[in-house]
C-alpha cells in the first residue's frame, strides 16, 4: 500500500467563545499554521477534506462558506460522522493520498460549539425520539452510566477517576491551543460541582470554539517537505449498534477494544504497552480514560482505575496519555478528533509543547455517537513499525 | 485497479411514512441480495447523505449504519448527495483497504423546509439576510443564463417535458406523468421566471450500491458495471457565474482526467441534475458537450437523464446516487455501454461526476 505521512499540522486557540473571528476565519487561522508548518502555500493542496458536527454551529453546512479559507476549485468533501468527526476527517484524507489519486491533501476541521445554547440538548436529539430522547440523555449521561458500572464492577473510586482530570489538566498547562488551563488537585476535582453524578465539573469536557488542520502527503511528497514528518502506520473506524441499552458492558468498551486488536494486527503490534510511546485518547470525561486504557490493552480489566493515580500515563510514566490535555480540557467536538492526530504527530515529529521523551509511536483515537463509533489512528516517526 | 458495481438496491421514491433508516435498510438488503451476497461479506460502509436540519435527525449515521449492516465495521459518513459518497468508497478500495463496499445514500425531503434548511448553508451576515432561497438563486440562474444567451423559455421548458417522458417508464421515479410543453408554461410561477413545474420533485427514497474490487467483482457478477472515473469540485461560495456552472466544469474535466478519457461527447447516455430546468442545458454546456447557451441544440441528440432526472425525482440527499443507480440499472440491461453520471449540491457549487461502463 501506498505509505503517506502528516507533514504539517495547525491549531488556532480554542475558547469558550471566539468572537473575535467568524467561522472561515478560524479556518483560515487553522489552514494558514498548518502551511507554514509544512512549508507549502494553498496552490499545493490537490484536495481538501472537511468536517465539522453542523448542529452546534447556528450554520448548515459550514463547508461552503469556509472553502473560501480551505480552497476553491479543488474537489473539496465534507464528513461528519458524530464525535469521531475530526478523526474521520483525518482517515478520509489519508484515503484520498493512500488511493494513489493524489498527493498533497489537506483535512481541516472546524468548530463553534460556542453558538449553541446548549451542546447537550443538541446532543440529545441524536438519539431515538420515541424510546431514548424523552430521557435527556447526552454525551455526559452515558458517560455516567460508564462510570457507574466501572465503579460497581471493579470497586473503584472517585477519587481514582479524578486523578485523571488532574494529569490532564496538568498537561494543558503547557499546551498554548488548550482551552482550560488550570493546576488542580484531586480535592478541587471532588469538590467540584457534580454534574450528572458521579461525574463532577473537572472531570467534564468543556464547550470550545477552534479550527485544527492536516496535511497528508504521499511518501515522495513528504521526504521533500520535511525530514520528520509523521508517518501513518495505520487505521480502524468501527460502527457499533444503535441504542445505548444495547451495549453488553457499560463497564467495558469492547467494540473499542475489538477496534484496538485489528489496528495492532494490521500494523504488527504485539504488547501496546511496550510498543507504544504515547496516546492521544478521547476521553471527554474522566472516567473514559480508564475504559479506553483497558480496552485497548494498555491496562487490565480493573487496572486502568490506578494508572493516573500511580503517575503512570503522565508524560514521565510508562503510558502516557493525552500529554495536550485532551479532550476534558479542549473540546470543539467535530475538530477533536482531529487534534488527537495533530498532537499525536507532533510526538513522534519530536515538536510537541508538551513533548515525551524518545516519543516514536503514537496511538489517536475518538469516539461518537451515544459510545457507537470510534476511529483509531497509529503514526510513528518511522516509516515502518519496528523495535 | 478497477473497481465495479456488483448490486444495486433501490426503494420507492415517493413520500414514505417510514423513517429514512428504514429505507436505507429496505434498499442495503436489496442490494446485498441483489449482489448475491451476505452482508456479513461487506468490509467498508460508506453513508452519503445529509444529517442535522437536512433529514431531521443529528449524526444520521447513527441510525443508518446499523440499518445498512454496518455492524462493527468500518463506517465513514459523507456529508453531501451521496453521488460525493462514491469516491470516498472508490479510494478506500484502490487503497487496498477494502474488497467488498457499500455505499448508502439515503433523503427524506418531506420530513424537512427544505427551503429553510438550504438558508442556513449561507452565511449569517451577508448572504442570509436576503432570504435567498435556493430557488430564488436558481430562478436568478435562469434570468441570466436565458438573458445572457437569448435562449427562449420555450427551449428551457422542453428540459422538463423530457425528463417527464422518461420518467414515465422509469419505476423508480417520483413523478411519472407526462406533461405537454404547454404546461409547463402555463404553471404558475415559484419565484420569476421559475415556474413551478420547473423545479425538482421532492420526495424520499434510498439507493444503495455494492462495490467491488476488479478481481472480486467479475467472480461475484456476470454483469458488472465498472466504474471509469470520478471527479469532484467546489467553486466559489460567493456568487459569480450565475449562467454557467463552474463546480460542473472542474468534476468533468477532472473525472475525465483521472479515467484518461479525451471526449466528454463518447457516452451514450448522461444523467444530470437538474435540480431546475435550465440546469439541464447549463450542466451540458459546463460539460463541454455544447457551446455555452447551445444546449437546447444537442439536448434532443442524447440519450439524457432517461432516468427523468432529478425534475421527477428529488430525494435530497441521495438524488445523485439515484440517478447513478437509474444509469447502472439500464447498463446491465444492456440499453447502453457507457454512461456520464452528474450531481450537484450546495446551491449548485458542489459538483460530482462519475463514468460508468461495461
Amino acid at each position: 500500500m501506498r505509505r503517506v505521512a502528516i507533514v504539517g499540522v495547525g491549531q488556532t486557540k480554542f475558547r469558550t467563545r471566539r468572537e473575535d473571528k467568524t467561522h472561515p476565519e478560524l479556518a483560515f487561522e487553522a489552514v494558514k499554521k498548518t502551511l507554514e508548518h509544512s512549508g507549502l502555500n494553498i496552490n499545493d493542496i490537490e484536495a481538501v477534506v472537511y468536517g465539522s458536527m453542523d448542529p452546534f454551529d447556528g450554520i448548515y453546512r459550514p463547508e461552503l462558506w469556509d472553502s473560501t479559507s480551505s480552497g476553491i476549485f479543488k474537489p473539496h468533501m465534507k464528513i461528519s460522522t458524530g464525535g469521531t468527526t475530526g478523526l474521520t476527517t483525518a482517515l478520509a484524507a489519508y484515503e484520498h493520498v493512500a488511493s494513489g489519486l493524489f498527493d498533497v491533501v489537506l483535512a481541516i476541521a472546524v468548530q463553534r460549539v460556542g453558538e449553541c445554547a446548549d451542546a447537550q440538548s443538541v446532543l440529545n436529539t441524536a438519539v431515538d425520539p420515541i424510546y431514548e430522547r424523552h430521557s435527556g440523555v447526552g454525551a455526559i449521561h452515558v458517560a455516567s452510566f460508564q462510570a457507574t458500572r466501572y465503579m460497581h464492577e471493579f470497586k473503584a473510586t472517585e477519587e481514582d477517576i479524578a486523578w485523571v482530570s488532574v494529569k490532564d489538566h496538568k498537561n494543558a498547562l503547557k499546551n498554548p491551543y488548550a482551552h482550560i488551563k488550570m493546576d488542580v488537585t484531586v480535592e478541587d476535582v471532588l469538590k467540584s460541582p457534580v454534574i450528572c453524578s458521579p461525574l463532577k465539573l473537572l472531570e467534564c469536557c468543556p464547550r470550545s470554539d477552534g479550527a485544527a488542520a492536516a496535511i497528508f502527503a504521499s511518501e515522495e511528497v513528504a521526504k521533500k517537505i520535511r525530514d520528520n514528518p509523521a508517518w501513518i502506520l495505520g487505521e480502524v473506524t468501527i460502527s457499533d449498534n444503535y441504542y445505548i441499552g444495547d451495549r453488553p458492558n457499560l463497564a467495558v468498551w469492547d467494540s473499542l477494544a475489538l477496534a484496538g486488536r485489528r489496528l495492532y494486527r494490521a500494523v504488527g503490534i504485539d504488547d501496546p504497552k511496550k510498543d507504544i510511546d504515547v496516546a492521544e485518547l478521547y476521553s471527554a470525561f474522566s472516567i473514559q480514560e480508564i475504559l479506553e486504557l483497558e480496552a485497548l490493552g494498555f491496562a487490565k480489566p480493573g487496572e486502568g482505575k490506578d494508572y493516573a493515580k500511580n503517575g503512570i500515563t503522565f508524560p514521565d510514566g510508562d503510558i502516557p496519555t493525552n500529554p495536550s490535555g485532551g479532550v476534558l480540557c479542549t473540546n470543539p467536538i467535530g475538530a477533536s478528533g482531529l487534534i488527537r492526530i495533530i498532537e499525536a504527530s507532533l510526538q513522534v515529529m519530536g515538536e510537541a509543547s508538551n513533548q515525551v521523551e524518545n516519543a516514536r509511536v503514537a496511538l489517536a483515537h475518538a469516539w461518537g455517537g451515544t459510545l457507537q463509533f470510534h476511529t483509531l489512528f497509529m503514526v510513528s516517526s518511522s516509516k515502518k513499525f519496528g523495535r | 485497479m478497477k473497481i465495479g458495481i456488483i448490486g444495486i438496491g433501490l426503494t420507492d421514491f415517493r413520500i414514505h411514512k417510514e423513517p429514512f433508516y428504514n429505507l436505507a435498510f429496505e434498499a442495503a438488503k436489496k442490494a446485498v441480495n441483489d449482489a448475491g451476497i451476505d452482508r456479513g461479506d461487506i468490509d467498508s460502509f460508506v453513508l452519503g447523505g445529509y444529517d442535522n436540519l437536512g433529514v431531521g435527525r443529528t449524526i444520521a449515521n447513527m441510525y443508518v449504519a446499523p440499518a445498512a449492516g454496518g455492524y462493527l465495521r468500518h463506517e465513514i459518513r459523507v456529508a453531501d448527495d451521496a453521488a460525493f459518497a462514491l469516491p470516498m468508497a472508490c479510494m478506500r478500495i484502490l487503497a487496498g483497504l477494502s474488497d467488498i463496499c457499500i455505499v448508502v445514500g439515503f433523503g427524506t425531503t418531506s420530513e424537512i423546509p427544505l427551503e429553510l434548511v438550504e438558508l442556513q448553508s449561507l452565511d449569517p451576515l451577508f448572504y442570509r439576510p436576503t432570504n435567498l432561497s435556493i430557488w430564488a438563486y436558481y430562478a436568478i440562474q435562469k434570468y441570466a443564463y436565458s438573458s445572457k444567451f437569448g435562449v427562449d423559455e420555450e427551449r428551457i421548458a422542453e428540459c422538463v417535458v423530457r425528463d417527464r417522458k422518461n420518467a414515465k417508464s422509469n419505476p423508480y421515479a417520483f413523478k411519472r406523468e407526462e406533461l405537454k410543453l404547454d404546461d409547463v408554461l402555463n404553471s404558475e410561477y415559484s419565484v420569476y421566471p421559475l415556474r413551478k413545474l420547473e423545479t425538482a420533485a421532492n420526495c424520499d427514497g434510498a439507493v444503495a450500491l455494492i462495490l467491488a474490487e476488479g478481481t472480486i467483482a467479475k467472480r461475484l457478477s456476470d454483469s458488472v458495471v465498472w466504474i471509469k472515473g470520478f471527479g469532484w469540485s467546489n467553486s466559489n461560495y460567493y456568487f459569480e457565474d450565475f449562467e454557467r456552472l463552474p463546480a460542473t466544469k472542474f468534476a468533468a474535466e477532472m473525472a475525465m482526467k483521472k479515467a484518461k478519457m479525451d471526449s466528454i461527447k463518447a457516452f451514450e447516455n448522461y444523467e444530470v441534475m437538474d435540480l431546475v430546468s435550465n440546469h439541464q442545458l447549463m450542466i451540458l454546456e459546463a460539460l463541454g458537450l455544447a457551446d455555452w447557451g447551445k444546449g437546447y441544440e444537442i439536448a434532443d441528440s442524447l440519450n439524457l437523464n432517461s432516468s427523468g432526472g432529478a425534475l421527477s425525482t428529488n430525494a435530497y440527499g441521495t438524488t445523485g446516487l439515484f440517478l447513478l443507480a437509474n444509469a447502472a440499472i439500464k447498463l446491465r440491461e444492456g440499453l447502453f455501454d457507457s454512461s456520464l453520471v452528474h450531481a450537484m449540491s450546495g446551491y449548485a457549487r458542489r459538483s460530482c461526476v462519475s463514468l460508468l461502463g461495461v
